[in-house]
């Protein structure tokens, strides 16, 4: 208990996520702070690269077969969480069907953003995880959506059974969503250029990327706080949902780490890759997949609910139990 | 000389972008005009145009058709994009080409 404590208070009193109280504070007391639309994508991109690009230069000297099973891993994955979910929000939540499946599709896939935030707070301890996790966040982006449509069964609506350009769009964003390009673009280029490539461009992906952070996180805050204040008429039971999935999803991702033989850091990194919910890639898919599903509850569980509860609370109680389960 | 054309305005959310454009092509629009992030407010909330998620953006879409264009427009989008949150209306124009609308 005194080290989650400790931890705990060592996350919370760090520059970046000292950054996100500052958002979530302007926020609240409605500033007119903001980060320009194009700003916050630039930074995005950038982190997406650099920690791309980083795990790949990880993976330079591992085995590639660690690889294709921390693929089928992820994938296992990618199919159990939004299951997981659908069956709780269905079973105990009792949410139609239809919302059910959207917000299910949201923490089946990931929040890059959290796994950014959980490698920097494990970089910042000397803890080392294996570099194909980043593969794995690639991975389980966008097959989620394609899970949230199956379980919204018939209700798919009729926008799909007759558009085929919503069709298209979203196989585009399932198969070539720009962050998955990045990520795996990223990792590809570490892969192939290793240490040598790290060292050209060192100053750029590693030195500067806490900074960034800070000024994306800033941004997050913000953007968590509006959120939550747009939602009006959200039902407070779902609030519950968003506190109680990150834990159930970090359950499966030490279960699967554990098939993995993964590390502490790369045990506690599937955790939080499996806690955390997408904001990004998944709700304008699901505006395309399922136009009958209410947005606002499930962007508002992910982003003002599900993510500060992982960076604040998550990122400490994972790392907790990583280092039960997986220490020496 | 001036011809008279219909200017159809549609106002949706931004990931239908791309499936009312093309939708539209169907219907025998010619040529259309996108302005991103229009901000506003209504029925579903306030619109920013900054949204992160992009699910929550709108875009606004202008397109100038014939009368009979226009009408098949405005009465079959709903039918098409039925949960879509989307304002769609016609007003009265004058071009300069006829033949390019």
């Amino acid at each position: 208990m005194t080290d989650l404590l400790s931890l705990a208070a060592g996350n919370l009193l760090s520059p970046m996520i000292l950054a996100f109280v500052l958002g979530a504070v302007a926020a609240f007391l409605r500033s007119d702070l903001e980060i320009p639309e194009g700003a916050a994508k630039a930074l995005a991109i950038y982190l997406m690269f650099a920690i791309g690009f980083k795990g790949g230069v990880a993976m330079h000297s591992a085995s590639g077969w660690a690889l294709v099973g921390a693929i089928v891993a992820a994938l296992a994955l990618s199919l159990a969480l939004p299951v997981l979910a659908f069956a709780l929000l269905r079973g105990v939540w009792r949410q139609p069907r239809i919302n059910a499946a959207a917000i299910a599709a949201h923490y089946g896939s990931i929040s890059i953003v959290t796994f950014v935030t959980a490698a920097e707070f494990l970089r910042s301890r000397d803890i080392p995880y294996e570099g194909y996790l980043v593969a794995m966040t690639a991975v389980m982006e966008t097959p989620a959506i394609l899970i949230g449509l199956l379980l919204a069964g018939r209700q798919t609506q009729q926008g799909m059974q007759h558009g085929a350009s919503e069709r298209g769009a979203l196989v585009r964003e399932v198969l070539v969503n720009g962050s998955v390009m990045l990520l795996v673009g990223g990792f590809l280029i570490g892969w192939i250029t290793g240490d040598a490539g790290l060292a050209k461009i060192k100053p750029f992906v590693a030195d500067l990327f806490n900074g960034a952070l800070c000024i994306f996180l800033l941004d997050m805050g913000l953007v968590a706080v509006r959120q939550g204040r747009a939602a009006k008429h959200f039902p407070r039971a779902l609030i519950l949902f968003g506190l109680v999935m990150p834990p159930i999803g970090a359950a499966c991702g030490f279960l699967a780490a554990a098939a993995l033989g993964l590390s502490v850091g790369g045990a506690m990194l599937l955790a939080v890759l499996s806690a955390s919910a997408s904001y990004i890639a998944v709700p304008a898919a699901m505006r395309l997949a399922l136009p009958a599903a209410n947005p606002s509850l499930s962007v508002t569980l992910a982003l003002a609910i599900t993510f500060p509860f992982n960076v604040a609370i998550g990122l400490p109680l994972y790392l907790i139990v990583a280092q039960r389960l997986f220490g020496n | 000389m001036a011809h008279p054309r219909k200017k159809i305005e549609i106002i949706v959310e931004a990931p239908l972008q791309k499936p009312v454009l093309d939708w539209l092509s169907g219907q025998g629009v010619k040529g259309w005009s996108v302005f991103p992030r229009v901000i506003g407010g209504g029925r579903h909330g306030e619109r920013s145009g900054d949204d992160i998620t992009r699910a929550f953006d709108n875009v606004m879409i202008v397109a100038i058709a014939t009368e009979a264009v226009a009408r098949a427009v405005l009465d079959g989008f709903h039918a098409r994009f039925a949960d879509a949150v989307a304002v769609v209306y016609t007003s009265d124009v004058e071009v300069s080409r006829a033949d390019r609308f």
